[in-house]
């Protein structure tokens, strides 16, 4: 075929495409007609948990740690709960990991939790400006508690340790919120 | 070859394209012609029209769900409308989902986030959207699936059908499903749906009632 013959076939493929083109859409409307409708929204989920911080202390995402001194049988520490979340708490679960300086648990002590409700610990009278409530006694395992702590609110807590030897002990407690400790699910309509 | 030869094979060529569109022209004409009517002197022939438009009952599409926690539904309300003149079905929705990957798919093992779902009723009646009652029968038109399965468009199961000008009230029902997850000292899980959020476009589709031969 010579090159006139070749630009001659295809210029008349070309106008034959966008013809057949225009008819097929134009079919497409009168045959298969299809309509729609938008809308659109965002979602989004809520966020729990707590720390453990130090009186007033800014709260860090880390466990809490307390080195206790050797020389004394009876040693208090001070902190507070601190809800870190975008959800009011119900609930709190310490993990409590108390070890020697050997890592051993031999012969280890009591620690008390007591809280300080509706007020805070003042730890130079060693007094509740509110009211107390004993949490438990642990010093390895878990202890929980059930107070209503909303976004940012602080709870006052007080650890009495107890100890019959002069060893150094380390306590580390790990704050846990699970889902069952925020609200419960609902139903909404609107 | 010199100029004006050039020139005459351009024309010539133009000439040859313009004739090859006119004839498709024509033969295309007829052929459409022939698939829809041919009007006489005394009737008229009117294509249908289809159109589907969405209304929003009470809060509808208009306001963001917020702060869901694992367990929570929030039922939303719209109105499908068929405003065109030509009845429709086929009905579908299609919803793209933008943003936190654990609220759009269900986490395989060891994931196990789970997606947000979507469920849409329809009422025969209409809803009241501040109550989630509807005045008739609630029907399934499609049944809770996780955010990505409607990545492609889902049919309804119930309403084959709507007339011209009717109305199709319907339940968009929004949950997250419960599931357990524990944040350590305020760290959240490495795979969690805490915090997420994600962007819903709906999309709903209706086609053209089936074509229909009538002899009168």
């Amino acid at each position: 075929m010579t090159r006139i013959g070749l630009r001659v076939t295809l210029l008349f493929l070309v106008g034959s495409f966008f013809l057949a083109a225009a008819l097929v859409v134009d079919g497409y409307v009168y045959a298969n007609a299809k309509a729609s409708a938008k809308g659109s929204t965002s979602v989004s989920v809520l966020k729990w948990g707590a720390v453990l911080a130090s009186p007033s202390a800014t709260p860090a995402k880390t466990p809490f740690v307390i080195s206790w001194a050797t020389s004394q049988n009876q040693q208090i520490a001070y902190l507070e709960v601190v809800n870190t979340g975008s959800q009011l708490i119900s609930g709190q679960s310490y993990s409590i990991d108390t070890k020697d300086s050997e890592g051993s648990r031999k012969n280890d002590p009591s620690i008390t939790f007591t809280a300080c409700t509706s007020g805070v610990w003042n730890k130079d009278t060693d007094k509740c400006s509110g009211s107390t409530s004993v949490i438990g006694t642990r010093s390895n395992g878990t202890l929980t508690s059930n107070f209503s702590l909303a976004p940012l609110a602080r709870l006052s807590l007080r650890l009495r340790l107890t100890k019959e030897n002069r060893v150094a002990w380390t306590t580390t407690i790990n704050m846990k919120i699970n889902r069952s400790q925020i609200r419960t699910a609902t139903t909404t309509n609107s | 070859m010199n100029q004006d030869s050039k020139r005459g094979g351009g024309i010539r060529l133009a000439l040859i394209g313009a004739i090859g569109a006119s004839l498709m022209t024509v033969a295309g004409v007829g052929a459409f012609a022939g698939l829809n009517a041919t009007a006489s002197a005394s009737n008229s022939v009117d294509a249908g029209t289809l159109k589907l438009t969405s209304t929003n009952k009470g809060a509808g599409f208009s306001q963001a769900v917020s702060n869901l926690a694992p367990g929570d539904t929030v039922n939303r309300y719209v109105t499908l409308t068929n405003g065109g003149t030509l009845s429709a079905k086929s009905f579908s929705l299609r919803i793209t989902s933008t943003g936190t990957a654990t609220l759009i798919t269900n986490g395989t093992a060891p994931a196990t986030n789970k997606a947000i779902t979507v469920t849409v009723n329809s009422c025969t009646g209409t809803w009241t959207a501040a109550t989630g009652v509807c005045s008739g029968t609630t029907n399934t038109e499609i049944a809770a699936a996780p955010l990505s399965t409607f990545g492609t468009a889902q049919s309804f199961a119930n309403t084959t059908t709507l007339a011209s000008l009717a109305d199709l009230p319907l339940q968009i029902q929004i949950k997250l499903p419960d599931q357990d997850e524990t944040t350590v000292d305020g760290v959240v899980p490495a795979v969690t749906v805490q915090g997420g959020s994600v962007d819903l476009d709906y999309l709903f589709f209706e086609a053209q009632r089936t074509v229909a031969t009538t002899n009168s």
